[in-house]
């Protein structure tokens, strides 16, 4: 069933699913080529992984 | 559901069996080899893993990989912006009746049967300094120097109008059937209602094509975005880096230099950006489609 969250298309839950894991990694190598010397990449593992369950609840 | 559907979930089975086997295997095999540092020439030939962002924190920081994205990038989009444009406008004027349509149609599909190998070699038989004609006569006629082995714009561009026409026909083709199965009635309104052939085109027949442009959009997007054989067999992605396409790094890194592991992230990063592309470009025409309706 598709439903409108503050993703600007209308999206089931797959597709949410989709965009949490391509935003995911995404930031795993953003973090890796210009974060990674200050943080651990840990952070954003535990980021992405917030945030993708976010997208799939809120998106 | 399943019990319901018992009799269609054995009927789908055999196509779901082939596509699990070569389409979900292979993939899943690239991206267990891709957290790998595997060279099977190296001193210690066996796969070790070295964690799971290994091979990847190497390709964020190689230059020669990342400017390969953006070169086809850039191919791809060039490519298809003239395939586009060349393909509408052949098909509409194959919409049309003139002598010799159909020889010409048929001469005009020929380069779609060719395999991308041949038509490569066609191209350096053609072009190549010394022996194809295309360079004596350029020079002889306009004083004009074809040596795309020592000139990285000319390489690229040879590379870019070998592309158009292998892959023209296929554009024109398919829009020439979408173009053939557009009802008539809003063009017989339109031209009631006083609009020119220009009004006409952008505002009934682009609209309907929609659908049809997204398919050859797509279609000719991941292929452009893929090339490889045409391209090692005009220039080898040279000279110096001027012609090397994702594809041409990939295969060199593992066939040349055979780093399993390291081409394995390489291509999966790749089909990342690939599916990122099509997805953004997909999500927008989509939303623009909705809009207008």
């Amino acid at each position: 069933m598709k439903k409108r969250g503050f993703i600007p298309i209308d999206t089931n839950w797959f597709d949410r699913l989709f965009i949490g894991v391509i935003s995911f990694v995404a930031l795993q190598l953003f973090w890796m080529r210009f974060l990674e010397n200050i943080l651990s990449i840990n952070f954003a593992m535990g980021i992405g992984v917030a945030w993708i369950i976010f997208v799939i609840w809120k998106g | 559901m399943f019990s319901n559907n018992r009799t269609g979930w054995l009927l789908l089975s055999p196509t779901i069996f082939i596509l699990i086997l070569v389409g979900l295997v292979p993939f899943f095999y690239v991206l267990y080899v891709g957290f790998f540092k595997w060279n099977p020439l190296a001193v210690d030939p066996s796969m070790q893993f070295e964690g799971f962002g290994y091979n990847y924190r190497q390709l964020i920081f190689d230059e020669v990989f990342l400017s390969s994205i953006w070169r086809s990038i850039r191919f791809a989009v060039v490519t298809l912006f003239f395939e586009l444009s060349l393909g509408f406008l052949l098909a509409l004027s194959l919409l049309s009746s003139f002598p010799l349509k159909s020889f010409f149609r048929g001469v005009h599909t020929l380069p779609l049967v060719i395999a991308p190998i041949v038509v490569g070699s066609i191209f350096k038989l053609f072009t190549v300094q010394g022996l194809g004609p295309l360079p004596h006569f350029l020079k002889d006629f306009f004083g004009y120097t074809l040596n795309y082995g020592l000139n990285a714009d000319q390489a690229f561009w040879m590379i870019v109008i070998m592309d158009i026409w292998h892959w023209t026909p296929f554009v024109t083709l398919t829009l020439l059937a979408g173009l053939s199965a557009l009802p008539q009635d809003p063009y017989e309104s339109a031209k009631i209602d006083g609009a020119n052939n220009f009004q006409i085109f952008i505002y009934i027949t682009i609209p309907m094509m929609v659908p049809v442009l997204i398919v050859v959009i797509f279609i000719r997007l991941m292929d452009s975005l893929k090339i490889v054989d045409e391209v090692w067999m005009l220039t080898g992605g040279g000279p110096g880096y001027a012609t090397r396409f994702t594809g041409i790094h990939i295969w060199k890194e593992v066939f040349e230099k055979r780093f399993y592991g390291f081409g394995s992230a390489m291509s999966i990063l790749y089909l990342y950006i690939t599916i990122v592309i099509c997805w953004l470009l997909y999500s927008v025409m989509v939303s623009r489609g909705k809009s207008e309706d």
